[in-house]
């Protein structure tokens, strides 16, 4: 167990001529688990295989524990990788495959028959050891991956995307037993996904990636509550943040954001930044959770022309439109409303956010 | 299921019977190689050669010598006992195995080698590969005859090369110790064959997924103990196939045993595949040249089953 | 310590790849080495293998160049009227039907192998790996003995048949690899879409295999252009002498023309060359079709 740190960490392919991977900071601490969150191509992955060894960074410096790494070759750095796609040795047993790192430290016989049946219980496969990959079901072979990696008790896990292939039921499950895992043996684990999901549900803390740029770093709850940019906002929770470009206009009454087509009072604590008396061009954002709907209508609210409905099961989420913008809003099972009938959307709550319309920074 | 005859099928039309579409290509096997095949058994039991080349009205007859035709032996292995009691059989044979040993495990071992350096980071990969396929290439039988010319005791260039670093001219082809021109059809026939192994293990060696060479060295294997763990059980299943191809193949090869030498000097160089040829077109004994024929069949036929099986080539798909 | 480290990596690094270029270079002479020699002497005057003068020794290179031999290949006639045109036309005849009939007999039946079930289809499959296992050689002389009853001797039948067959054994397990290789599910979406059996095949199955029916092709040619041995014993008339036939008339009588031999041998072995560049990596695929084990 150890802490990570990356400092300016920036990494351009030959050829290419924008980096993958720009300016990254990152401190991990002993025994935290941080994701790696973000779209494809984000540079997410080869960040994470900077870190491995994989790749070398073209500027930045990379520190396990206390030592530079830098130079050192991905078996010295005492790490374990997850591939997304496993990679286990076809060829070898899952007992080979959990005994080859222990082997390839020159472990003693015994050692590493204890430390493989000790992996193999704790992620139940005792009873496929001697089976081969290709005999494995995908979740059976997922936790075989995890295996290799456990066995050795390395400083860092890292992995990339390792749910990925599993179907979806096996994924949520599973999530939950990894977390479970890494809590117990305390080892800080480096996590690559584009599921924001995953990410909320695993993370201690999340690191949200875009081009090659972190947006924001902070935990589930932070950066849910709090985004630091449009993106980060968007990114995060299901479905996404509704957005409106519009005029934020502060007055004595109150806070008022015009849209052009329709306007809608704010709550003020939202808006402090932007002076009394003054206006500001912004994009409003507002997530479904938040925002209310009613068949009859009311004062202050929007109205909207219903173009479809979620059905969840426990809850459902409305989709309006007005004019070229949509809203989606969510409600409760018994809520009903036809296609093209008319309702109304609360969009007034201390819970939304304003982002300037150039930089998309959150405002306040 | 389906009726007899014409079937209706998903297709909505009327299918084609598979026995239509094979039935060119059978008739094409059982005439031009069933048939020769299985005449070429029978005519192991006969006295056929060049002066009884017919076969005869009553074939069961007794054989004469007079008769322009040819019978069923009456001692119906006597060629088969001729063949495997005359000494030089023994000596065709010991040729034939050494020949098929000392080609296959050198032309799989360079083939291997060379398909690790060009799967490694070099620079100019196509340029090199280019050359090597040369030997593959050029038709054999126009680059055995200049092996040949290479040869030569006297004007040869391996010769006149040797001279230059002061090591006393070899008589590669006609010296009676049988060691030199079996050397010499050798390392012709290695040339001749190294560029075809070298492709099938580039083939298997980019097959292998860059992630497991990875995985490998975070583990901590480096370099030969990634080859060792990795790379070679993977392409273990490739190695046994080209050893299997490749001894089958060698032991039948006969433009290199015979263009080169012809077979000799002697036997010395004579194989299994060049004696059969010998028998039939120089001495005209064609009975005797099927027989040793069927011999290599059947000392041949093991391997091949073992091939058949190990590809899982005949089997159909799942 | 971080320097010394890097220093000793690439040092190392430096000799490696040192001795991995002098060996492929080495062994791209070596390789390269008897072909230059057929050059060298194509392109000398004189008959005799000592014609080309030995550059630093050892690299064969034409003493004078001369295009001497290609004329003279050109203006030769034998017999009544056989010339150099005349064989390329045989050749290039043969070769030709050959080819084609063998694609021709090979799609069906790998098609067959593939897609469909039948009685005795395991059978007939090995049956088709038999030939593999016997010395080829020796099924002429029975080969010849059937023509010769059918008074097909000395006609073009009497080698492009077998030619057609010859390959037909490794042919058709490359087709069957390639056709099992494509997933039933193509041919079932196409089923739904509305396609006949043919035209699933010409449309789907054909286009996704041009690599295997390629080295099919490849393998058919290599058979037909290159063959001697039957060639010898089913065209007896000069005027039916294929190339590596009258390649041969050159080695026979007691002085042998290596000059003109060299020439002609180059222009036989170039088509060759070229179709097989361009075709060999398709080759290989078909020819351990199921040997790698992912």
């Amino acid at each position: 167990m150890a802490k990570l740190k990356l400092e300016h960490v920036s990494k351009t392919f030959k050829g290419a001529k924008s980096p993958v991977v720009s300016e990254v900071n990152l401190d991990v601490n002993e025994g935290e688990f941080l994701v790696l969150l973000g779209p494809s191509g984000c540079g997410k992955t080869t960040t994470l295989r900077m870190v491995a060894g994989l790749e070398t960074p073209t500027a930045g410096d990379i520190y396990i524990g206390d030592t530079l790494v830098n130079d050192v070759e991905p078996r010295d750095r005492d790490i374990a990788m997850v591939f997304q796609s496993y990679a286990l040795y076809p060829h070898m047993t899952v007992h080979d495959n959990l005994a080859f790192p222990l082997k390839m430290r020159k472990h003693a016989k015994d050692d590493i028959e204890k430390m493989v049946n000790s992996a193999a219980a704790t992620l139940e496969i005792t009873d496929l050891l001697k089976r081969r990959p290709k005999e494995l079901s995908g979740g059976q072979r997922q936790r075989v991956a995890l295996g290799r990696a456990i066995v050795r008790n390395p400083k860092v896990f890292l992995m990339d995307e390792p749910l990925s292939n599993l179907d979806a039921k096996l994924r949520v499950q599973t999530r939950v037993e990894l977390k479970n895992l890494q809590r117990r043996l305390g080892t800080t684990t480096v996590y690559v996904t584009h599921d924001q999901a995953e990410a909320m549900t695993l993370a201690d803390r999340v690191a949200v990636m875009k081009q090659g740029v972190i947006q924001q770093v902070g935990s589930p709850t932070e950066i849910y509550a709090h985004p630091a940019n449009k993106f980060v906002a968007g990114f995060l929770g299901s479905p996404t943040m509704n957005f409106m470009e519009g005029t934020l206009k502060v007055a004595d009454s109150g806070a008022y954001f015009d849209c052009g087509d329709f306007g809608f009072q704010v709550d003020p604590s939202l808006s402090r930044v932007v002076a009394k008396g003054s206006s500001k061009k912004a994009t409003y954002g507002i997530r479904a959770e938040d925002v209310e709907v009613d068949k009859t209508e009311r004062e202050g609210w929007v109205q909207v022309s219903v173009y479809g409905s979620e059905l969840m099961g426990s809850e459902q989420y409305v989709h309006g439109k007005r004019g070229k913008m949509s809203i989606v809003a969510r409600a409760p099972m018994d809520f009903q409303a036809a296609i093209g009938e008319s309702v109304w959307m609360n969009l007034y709550s201390p819970n939304g956010h304003f982002f300037d319309s150039e930089t998309e920074a959150a405002l306040a | 299921m389906s009726q007899r005859g014409k079937r209706r099928s998903v297709f909505g039309r009327i299918r084609g019977s598979p026995y239509l579409f094979i039935l060119p290509a059978l008739v094409g096997l059982v005439f031009m190689v069933l048939y020769p095949f299985a005449f070429n058994i029978f005519i192991t039991f006969t006295n056929m050669n060049i002066y009884h080349v017919r076969p005869c009205a009553d074939i069961f007859a007794q054989a004469t010598t007079g008769n322009s035709c040819y019978t069923i032996n009456t001692d119906l292995f006597k060629n088969f006992v001729f063949v495997l009691t005359d000494p030089a059989f023994v000596q065709i044979m010991e040729n034939s195995v050494i020949w098929t040993f000392s080609n296959v495990i050198p032309t799989v071992g360079l083939g291997l080698v060379l398909a690790f350096v060009l799967n490694s980071k070099v620079r100019g990969k196509t340029i090199y590969r280019l050359f090597m396929i040369v030997p593959w290439a050029m038709p054999s039988f126009i680059t055995l005859l200049v092996w040949k010319g290479m040869y030569n005791y006297q004007y040869g260039i391996i010769n006149a090369l040797l001279s230059e670093i002061h090591i006393p001219s070899i008589n590669w082809l006609e010296s009676s110790n049988c060691f030199n021109p079996f050397l010499a059809i050798v390392i012709a026939n290695i040339w001749l064959g190294y560029p075809f192994m070298m492709i099938i293990f580039s083939g298997a060696l980019q097959s292998i997924p860059q992630e497991l060479y990875e995985a490998a060295s975070i583990d901590g294997a480096t370099g030969i103990t990634q080859m060792r763990h990795v790379t070679i059980p993977l392409i273990r299943p490739t190695i046994i196939v080209a050893l299997l191809l490749g001894s089958i193949w060698t032991f039948n090869n006969f433009n290199s045993a015979y263009l080169i030498t012809g077979g000799g000097p002697g036997i010395c160089t004579t194989i299994f595949i060049t004696q059969a040829y010998n028998q039939a077109f120089s001495y005209f004994s064609f009975a005797i040249a099927g027989t040793y024929a069927v011999i290599a069949f059947i000392i041949l036929f093991v391997p091949g089953i073992f091939w058949t099986r190990y590809t899982g080539l005949t089997r159909s798909a799942a | 310590m971080k320097s010394r480290s890097v220093t000793a990596r690439t040092v190392r690094r430096v000799a490696s790849t040192i001795v991995k270029h002098a060996f492929l270079i080495l062994m791209a002479l070596i390789s390269v080495y008897p072909v230059l020699w057929v050059i060298a002497i194509a392109f000398s005057p004189g008959e005799s293998l000592s014609s080309p003068t030995l550059a630093f020794g050892i690299i064969p290179v034409p003493s004078t160049f001369t295009l001497v031999h290609f004329s003279s290949i050109l203006s030769l006639t034998v017999g009544n009227g056989s010339n150099f045109p005349l064989w390329v036309r045989n050749s290039a005849l043969i070769t030709v039907s050959s080819v084609l009939g063998s694609v021709a007999l090979t799609l069906p039946a790998g098609y067959a192998f593939s897609r469909r079930k039948f009685r005795g289809q395991q059978a007939s499959m090995f049956s088709f790996l038999l030939p593999t296992m016997f010395p080829g050689v020796v099924t002429i002389i029975p080969q010849f003995l059937l023509f010769s009853t059918l008074h097909l001797v000395n006609t073009f039948f009497a080698v492009i048949i077998p030619y057609m067959v010859g390959s037909l054994s490794l042919s058709i397990f490359i087709m069957k690899s390639a056709f099992d290789s494509i997933p039933r599910e193509i041919d079932e979406a196409a089923m739904i879409d509305g396609a006949g059996e043919l035209r699933i095949f010409t449309r789907m199955l054909l286009p996704l295999t041009l690599p295997s029916i390629a080295t099919v092709s490849l393998w058919a040619f290599m058979g037909s252009w290159l063959d001697w041995a039957l060639a010898h014993v089913m065209l007896q008339d000069n005027s039916l002498w294929t190339l590596p036939l009258a390649l041969y008339a050159f080695l026979q009588s007691n002085y042998s023309y290596y000059g003109s031999f060299s020439a002609m041998a180059l222009v036989m072995a170039v088509p060759v060359f070229i179709v097989f560049i361009v075709f060999q990596k398709y080759l290989v695929t078909g020819l351990t079709a199921g040997s790698v084990k992912g």
